[in-house]
């Protein structure tokens, strides 16, 4: 690991880490918090100081020291009271939060602290969310639980009312473009990168084999034909969108690329045209033109029909159907409106 | 002891100190005072209103000897002992848990023994919405007619996922969501309580975040709390829940109001680098507008102190929007909600949302129209003889209306009644590019088009699978020894086509590869043909040369080619294969006239008729009708 986790986490969130000493300092830890913000806010990193905070043996102006055997055990992910559960695949079910639950009725195995960390809270499936109702409701003395989730809104309401809502903080664009550029990401495609995920890691997994950039050029190649209204771009959700599609994630990728980039002619149509605002830039001039092309209600129509694509993957239907759908279904917004 | 979280603290210990639950309390305390205790009760209603510390509280009330009007005494060794969870005959049972049938059946085996220390056993079942079908059912007899001295208290969220025998065995109590101003009152209590400043601002903002739950209540009151030392302030609320202050909601919202989407959408800009919420922002818009609606039917109906914002704004804020206005908003903004729970993106929606928004206007015809009308429907039955006047006035103004549409129609006249015949996909005009065309046609000869025939298929393996689909209803009409015109048979491909210069390319070198020499590929729609033939033939003065010289070929030619072409045709296959008509290949120029004249009984062109439907008919009365095949060649 390149830096210290403590020191990741104070970097970006210092706020909710000064918030945290303060609270620590006063002994007002609350039993559980839920930490929302979004891939690479800087969450677990969070979570992660919190613990080396509660168990490390010396802490100096309330930082962890990392060299006793607490801090070093969490640090090789070894301590038996740190408790973490993650989501396999797309759920956290209820038999893998089961060991948790166990783990709930037993007081710590040393000390009197006992840590529970769930991420992805939000993938949690009803049952397993409602069975650990009773327990983080009123658990016992030196039990803390942290969750974190991308998304508050899907977390089961029961459970949000039974913890306190620290949303993190959204780092700066300008932080992220300098660190991307450090990276040596080229500039277009940091750009677009920014808008979909805060992640620097994740960014720098999309970009490892090239993928990345082509996924923009093909999104881009996919919106300077269907915004002609021309039927090839049809043609080119087969040849050139699907062959980047190769998994899921990398389908959810394109379809965020797709959305953003309506998003970004939307805002030119709306008279934005600073550069900072805008994620496509290559693109600004063929949007303008199109502002000029259709009007602002086609232009909303379209963004609208590019917002319930990511649901439809939700619910499997089948990435080239989306897409293609999508296509036809802006072709012929876009050519309807025109004839009127 | 470690820090306690506020709402653990200050969990009600007596039926007083529920808040917002009059009704429940009331009724139960009477039935305690009365001595009317059921066996079985359900307590259901949303999070944080008080459900499972009722049951707690009511367990106590039941079992405490020195109980006033209903209330615990919380200071008997029973009521503590059951405060603190330790008594032995008051069992709380996590259903989510343990929602099998073999928890159950453990249940039901031990609700058979008498309690030990209290007077009642009382089973607080919690989150019971989470039991199988098969523990609801093993349940059931239990819950009709359990033992004396059994009291099971169910607790749920969500009443409508128990099943109907467990409901029709209880009896049900309907917690309500915490309004603002009681949860208002009960942090001001606590707040006072511990000693602790507030500004009021503060409290209204955490009540009105906490959407009906004391729980939510709390805990944000907790969190403002770490934030700052002992005291409560406004900002610190705000950042913690995420909301934006009233001042620039109030500006968000006039930016919709004038349109201005490119200042509402840098104001979105701004909550969003904030870090506030999405799902709040738009909780808090809806709010707002609501606030407005009201303000705008009677001032009196809103307590305009509880929403932070002074009289003359709330007068320059009703007066900017219409109230049809508002009710599309709040229908957007519930659309948008309802969308947003799925999504990691929400500044996407927010911004698509904030130019959705811009684009409401005021339409008052359609929109008074459609919403008058439904009121006096609904006002006819009270009062009849005024609502009857109402409505013939709104009579005439639609008789009104319409007949300004009507004459509006006449004025715009064809365009108007042309339009809903235009097809949805939009017709671009691509002009014919008459300017390649002529030269082509000037050139043309019979032999040529033939051999570009015969090459065509050939020249369509050269070509992507795309591009020959595009081909594939195309054929050439005309073609001269460096050139080739292509007429399609639908408009809308034609236009592919003509803007596509891949394509172009791509034809032009297989032709290339195929002959060896430069061939030049134009495109025209099939229905503008013959038509720009005709014009090609009078602008180069070929139709003059017609009626002198050309009459006699123009009547012998034709004839020799009806007459030869039906009995090719009658062997041959009919469309595609060029009946190549048995007179040596006449210069494409005259020929034309003869195509033109083969359109003669379908268009009924005038100009033609005489000279022209002379060999058809003379075709058609010599073979029948049946026999004779127009073919436009």
């Amino acid at each position: 690991m390149a830096e210290e986790p403590q020191e990741r986490a104070e970097r970006l969130q210092p706020r909710i880490v000064a918030r945290l000493k303060r609270i620590l300092d006063k002994h007002e830890l609350a039993h559980a918090y839920l930490f929302v913000g979004p891939d690479g806010s800087g969450k677990l990193e969070v979570a992660r100081w919190l613990a080396l905070r509660l168990f490390c043996l010396h802490p100096q102006d309330g930082e962890p020291d990392l060299t006793c055997a607490e801090c070093q055990r969490i640090l090789s992910g070894n301590h038996p009271d740190i408790v973490t559960a993650a989501a396999e695949g797309r759920q956290i079910k209820v038999d893998e939060i089961r060991h948790l639950k166990a783990e709930f009725t037993k007081s710590a195995m040393e000390g009197s602290q006992k840590l529970f960390i769930i991420q992805d809270a939000d993938k949690m499936t009803t049952g397993a969310a409602n069975s650990l109702l009773k327990f983080i409701e009123e658990p016992g003395p030196g039990v803390y639980i942290l969750m974190l989730t991308t998304n508050k809104s899907a977390v089961l309401p029961t459970i949000r009312s039974r913890t306190q809502v620290i949303e993190m903080q959204p780092l700066r664009r300008a932080d992220l473009l300098d660190q991307l550029a450090a990276l040596e990401i080229p500039k277009g495609q940091r750009l677009v990168a920014i808008g979909l995920t805060d992640s620097v890691q994740q960014v720098q997994e999309w970009c490892a084999d090239g993928w990345f950039a082509q996924a923009v050029t093909g999104v881009s190649q996919w919106f300077n034909s269907v915004s002609q209204g021309n039927m090839l771009a049809f043609v080119e959700v087969q040849t050139k969108l699907v062959k980047l599609a190769t998994d899921r994630d990398k389908q959810q990728v394109l379809l965020d690329l797709i959305t953003l980039i309506w998003r970004d002619a939307l805002l030119v149509a709306n008279g934005i045209s600073d550069p900072d605002r805008l994620h496509f830039v290559n693109e600004q001039g063929q949007m303008q033109a199109l502002a000029g092309q259709y009007s602002m209600a086609q232009l909303l129509t379209v963004s609208q029909l590019t917002l319930e694509i990511r649901h439809l993957l939700g619910q499997n239907v089948n990435f080239q159907n989306i897409v293609e759908q999508l296509t036809i279904r802006i072709v012929q917004t876009l050519r309807a409106v025109g004839a009127e | 002891m470690s820090y306690q979280a506020l709402y653990r603290v200050w969990r009600p210990q007596r039926f007083d100190e529920l808040v917002g639950q009059q009704i429940v309390t009331q009724t139960l305390k009477n039935a305690i005072i009365t001595n009317q205790i059921s066996h079985a009760y359900l307590f259901a209603g949303p999070r944080g209103t008080g459900k499972t510390s009722a049951a707690k509280i009511f367990a106590k009330a039941v079992n405490c000897h020195h109980s006033k009007d209903g209330e615990p005494c919380n200071q008997c060794d029973i009521c503590q002992a059951i405060t603190k969870g330790q008594l032995n005959d008051v069992i709380e049972i996590d259903a989510a848990s343990n929602n099998g049938v073999e928890e159950i059946r453990d249940i039901r085996d031990k609700a058979k023994y008498a309690p030990t220390q209290a007077d009642y056993k009382v089973y607080i079942i919690d989150e019971v919405h989470m039991l199988s079908t098969g523990a609801f059912n093993a349940l059931l007899k239990t819950l009709e007619e359990p033992p004396a001295n059994v009291i099971f208290i169910l607790a749920t969220t969500e009443p409508h996922k128990i099943p109907l025998t467990i409901i029709s065995r209880v009896q049900r109590f309907d917690f309500r969501r915490i309004s603002a101003q009681d949860a208002f009152d009960r942090m001001k209590y606590i707040l006072d309580q511990k000693k602790v400043d507030y500004e009021e601002k503060a409290l209204w903002v955490i009540a009105n975040a906490a959407e009906g739950g004391m729980r939510d209540a709390l805990s944000i009151l907790d969190q403002v709390l770490s934030f700052s030392d002992n005291e409560v302030k406004l900002d610190d609320a705000l950042l913690v829940t995420g909301s934006v202050t009233k001042q620039l909601l109030k500006k968000y919202f006039l930016e919709l109001a004038h349109h201005e989407s490119a200042n509402a959408l840098d104001t979105m800009k701004d909550i969003l680098t904030e870090g506030k919420d999405g799902q709040r922002f738009i909780e808090d818009l809806i709010s707002f507008i609501r606030d407005v609606l009201l303000y705008q039917e009677s001032p009196d109906l809103i307590s305009v102190a509880a929403t932070g914002l002074k009289d003359e704004d709330f007068k320059s804020l009703s007066a900017a929007v219409s109230a049809t206005s508002l009710y599309r908003m709040i229908d957007e903004l519930n659309d948008i909600q309802e969308e947003m729970r799925f999504t990691t993106h929400p500044d996407v929606y927010l911004e698509v949302l904030t130019v959705k928004l811009c684009q409401i206007k005021d339409q008052p015809t359609p929109a008074d129209a459609q919403a008058v009308p439904q009121q006096d429907t609904t006002a006819q039955p009270a009062q009849p003889s005024p609502a009857a006047d109402a409505t013939i006035k709104q009579l005439q103004q639609e008789v009104q209306q319409l007949q300004q549409t009507v004459q509006q129609l006449k004025t715009s006249g064809g365009a108007v009644a042309k339009k809903p015949a235009q097809p949805r996909v939009k017709q671009r005009k691509v002009q014919v590019n008459l300017g390649q065309i002529y030269p082509v046609l000037g050139a043309a000869t019979r032999k040529d088009l033939v051999n570009i025939q015969n090459l065509w298929e050939d020249m369509l393996n050269h070509l992507t699978v795309p591009q020959r689909s595009l081909l594939h209803v195309s054929k050439p009409v005309a073609a001269s020894a460096t050139g080739v015109i292509v007429a399609f048979n639908y408009a809308f491909l034609f236009q592919e086509a003509t803007t596509d210069d891949n394509l172009i390319a791509a034809m032009e070198g297989a032709f290339q590869q195929l002959m060896g020499t430069e061939y030049k590929v134009v495109f025209v729609p099939k229905n503008k043909w013959p038509q720009i033939r005709q014009n090609y033939i009078k602008e180069h003065g070929l139709d003059r040369r017609k009626p002198a010289t050309g009459k006699t070929t123009a009547s012998a030619a034709p004839k020799s080619a009806a007459s030869q072409a039906p009995s090719q045709a009658t062997t041959a296959a009919p469309a595609s294969q060029p009946t190549v008509p048995a007179s040596p290949e006449p210069p494409l120029p005259e020929e034309p006239p003869v195509d033109g004249d083969d359109d003669g009984p379908a268009d009924n062109q005038p100009a033609h008729s005489a000279a022209s439907q002379d060999p058809v008919t003379a075709a058609k009365q010599l073979f029948g009708d049946d026999i004779v095949k127009i073919e436009d060649n």
